[in-house]
């Protein structure tokens, strides 16, 4: 049998799982997946500062957007960052220490629960700036800056609400009490993506200079 | 099995604090026009959180120094494709 089906069905969470070089699998899995995300969010980074540097008129574009709502989703995606630290810490790290099975399952459950709210609010005031620049004319069509804007920040979106799916299994997991290690591979998917943002914001929100 | 983090709580929530004061700092910096210093204090800044997230919530700072070079490989890559690519769009494209 495999460790993977070992965690499957068996509820404890007790059983040692397989390692590589003194690192689970699940985790190794996990890092590699985002060594591919970080192609891509690099790539697309990388591409749009060259633009950038290339029209420094987009820093008359970029004060278009709604800094107010780029500043209060960075403080709301770096505190589901917390949120979901904290999930971790009770369920497999150190805060598990001395819980029974039923305290950690519970209490990591509530954190994903809180982080998912977090997200949902996220995504929420996403659709409102997006829908207050769209109607005020910053469609994509109107430059590349607003080409670039909507595709990087709808790329993340979209990684967000893939993270909200991923957390809600886990949720329902920790309900259940099953394979509580689950919670560590999506917290380190959910950081990364706060990690992202934490790039897009200055880019896209706030009028920096080119140096241009 | 070997866990990724051992920290407090109150730990967890001194890098969050630290992240929220950051924020600031980069709205206010941002509201500085025109300033080639504002923007590479804004990206400073930003390195700073991303550092401090990728450490101490994602957990890098404990797991092996190879989990770190082979993410960091894709950041130089990343690298090489920037600087590749200046010559043409920053100085060529559509000139």
């Amino acid at each position: 049998m495999s460790s993977s089906s070992i965690l499957n069905t068996n509820p404890t969470h007790e059983v040692e799982q397989t390692t590589c070089l003194n690192v689970p699998n699940h985790r190794w899995g996990m890092w590699w997946f985002l060594g591919g995300e970080v192609a891509v969010f690099g790539g697309i980074l990388a591409v749009f500062i060259l633009f950038r540097l290339r029209n420094p008129e987009w820093a008359q574009e970029a004060a278009h957007t709604l800094t107010w709502v780029g500043s209060v989703n960075t403080v709301i995606l770096l505190t589901s960052s917390l949120t979901m630290i904290l999930a971790h810490h009770f369920v497999t790290g150190g805060g598990a220490q001395g819980l029974t099975l039923e305290q950690r399952a519970s209490k990591g459950a509530l954190f994903i629960l809180l982080t998912n709210l977090l997200g949902i609010s996220f995504v929420s005031l996403k659709i409102y700036g997006y829908t207050h620049e769209w109607h005020a004319g910053y469609t994509p069509e109107r430059s590349l800056f607003w080409g670039f804007y909507y595709f990087m920040t709808g790329l993340h979106a979209l990684h967000l609400i893939a993270g909200l799916v991923a957390n809600s299994v886990v949720w329902v997991n920790l309900m259940k009490k099953r394979n509580l290690q689950r919670v560590e591979s999506v917290g380190i998917y959910w950081h990364f993506v706060d990690l992202v943002w934490i790039y897009l914001f200055p880019l896209l929100y706030l009028e920096v200079s080119s140096g241009g | 099995m070997k866990s990724v983090e051992h920290h407090s709580i109150s730990f967890y929530i001194t890098i969050w604090v630290i992240l929220m004061v950051a924020i600031g700092a980069s709205v206010y910096l941002g509201s500085i026009q025109h300033a080639h210093l504002a923007t590479l204090l804004i990206f400073s800044v930003a390195t700073v959180k991303a550092i401090l997230v990728a450490n101490y919530y994602m957990g890098l700072s404990h797991e092996p120094k190879y989990i770190t070079l082979m993410l960091l490989v894709g950041v130089l890559f990343i690298g090489l494709l920037f600087v590749g690519l200046i010559p043409d769009i920053v100085y060529i494209y559509g000139k």
